[in-house]
């Protein structure tokens, strides 16, 4: 009868009041590590403005850009002559035409990735590859500030012209204010 | 409870947290490391290339002032140096002291493969794509790059350094003509025998390798005992002055190596003025 009276212990008021005092703090500590977090991350957001895509196309357009010597184009479609065949991931350096086309179908748009092999007998048109959503027209040209970009920007440049030593594509979607993607070119 | 849970929120936040400052903190040193790079290149390609020209006439003048020198003057430089955390192996070369493929594939199509194997030592796979565009009929210009003669691919695999050792002595660019104060005695000789003949081969060797007479072209040419013809045929042929030059780098980081190649003065291709350029 007495042991079972033992074993059947309570807690005290004080030992409740203790336990409590601590789990406060202790979930106080974390709330406050849980905010501090919180701003760390949105501090590092704020440094990481890419996405994964936008560096997967910095890295595309880089590799093609570099090998270019001319371009011409118009709103819906760029050319860059040059040397960016790839296959397999490497350069093979053979002439080739890498095009960036908008391809309208029903209700939406792409912008398609293609490569023209250029002069041999079985001139070869590569496969498209799906770039970018919803994109409605393509800009190119020296990379101008403020106002005065989309009045500048050459919309349509229908010869050959040797690509200048700073270049910038802008892909522009619905909103005609802010392209959703902008890359400039600075040639080694 | 409410502990445990906040507990295990605050240890999930930490990782992904960790995660996101990782790749920042990797792309943070790629950005640096490509930023090295670039800035490094720049610097040799204008260090070197664009002064390319006055660093082969200074060594051509040299020979011209000091009689133990003799011809022909140094065609190709190297240069190796360490620029940041990258180690850099440059070779600058003038194009016109060097076997202009399109020239010899104009002059010889059907002989053209069986003398590019020999050119090159057979130490670089051949594959031959010519440009049969319109454009590049005007332009008498069937190959304007290395990836239209060699398997660029198969090559780099195999043995990278192959593919500037055998670039060193051929050239896609250029207006054709070999510059006399610059080629070897065989290409000299071989040059002057398809130009004009074996005869006047001879002479126009043995008038370089004559230290009596200074050596100048085209003046040199009218000293020579030969017919108007053949002088006409050398003098196309051969120049005196150079105007296309070439920079290979290869670049060699902490996880790979990049090769570019410049070339400088090639009036064909590069329509803006700056050099033609291939990285990869």
């Amino acid at each position: 009868m007495m042991s079972d009276q033992n074993s059947i212990r309570g807690m005290t008021a004080v030992e409740v009041l203790a336990a409590t005092v601590l789990a406060a703090l202790l979930m106080t500590a974390l709330i406050g590590v849980l905010r501090g977090l919180k701003a760390q991350q949105a501090a590092v957001d704020a440094r990481m403005p890419t996405a994964s895509w936008e560096l997967a196309l910095d890295r595309t357009l880089k590799r093609d850009l570099e090998n270019t010597i001319a371009y011409e184009g118009t709103e819906s479609v760029l050319k860059l002559h040059g040397y960016g065949d790839v296959v397999e991931g490497e350069r093979t350096w053979l002439p080739a035409t890498v095009l960036y086309e908008v391809r309208k179908g029903k209700g939406s748009s792409w912008l398609v990735r293609r490569v023209a092999q250029r002069g041999s007998p079985d001139e070869r048109s590569g496969a498209a590859e799906l770039v970018l959503a919803e994109v409605r027209r393509i800009t190119f040209g020296l990379p101008v500030e403020g106002e005065a970009r989309t009045a500048a920007e050459k919309n349509a440049v229908t010869s050959k012209t040797p690509l200048p030593a700073r270049f910038s594509v802008h892909f522009w979607g619905e909103d005609v204010s802010q392209p959703l993607y902008t890359f400039t070119h600075h040639a080694l | 409870m409410m502990t445990l849970t906040l507990i295990v929120i605050a240890a999930l936040s930490l990782s992904g947290f960790t995660r996101k400052s990782l790749r920042l903190a990797v792309e943070a040193k790629e950005a640096e490391e490509t930023l090295q790079r670039k800035w490094a290149l720049i610097s040799i390609r204008k260090a070197l290339l664009d002064r390319a020209a006055e660093r082969f006439d200074h060594l051509k003048d040299q020979i011209e002032i000091d009689e133990d020198l003799s011809w022909p003057a140094p065609a190709k430089l190297a240069f190796e140096f360490m620029l940041g955390s990258g180690h850099y192996r440059c070779m600058l070369s003038d194009e016109h002291a060097k076997w202009n493929l399109n020239e010899v594939y104009r002059s010889e199509p059907d002989r053209f493969r069986a003398w590019l194997w020999e050119a090159t030592d057979r130490r670089v796979p051949v594959i031959l794509r010519p440009d049969r565009s319109p454009e590049t009929k005007l332009r008498s210009r069937p190959y304007s790059s290395w990836g239209q003669v060699f398997d660029i691919r198969e090559t780099l695999r195999r043995d990278a350094t192959a593919m500037g050792e055998v670039t060193s002595r051929l050239t896609l660019w250029g207006d054709g003509k070999l510059n006399v104060y610059r080629i070897d005695d065989r290409m000299l000789s071989e040059a002057a025998t398809q130009a004009g003949d074996r005869d006047a081969a001879e002479k126009l060797l043995e008038s370089r390798r004559d230290t009596n007479i200074s050596f100048v072209w085209p003046d040199g040419l009218d000293r020579l005992d030969l017919r108007r013809t053949e002088k006409l045929r050398l003098r196309r042929t051969f120049t005196g002055e150079s105007t296309c030059y070439a920079l290979w780098v290869e670049a060699r980081g902490k996880h790979r190596t990049r090769h570019h190649l410049w070339i400088a003065g090639d009036q064909a291709s590069s329509g803006s003025g700056r050099p033609l350029a291939f990285h990869w």
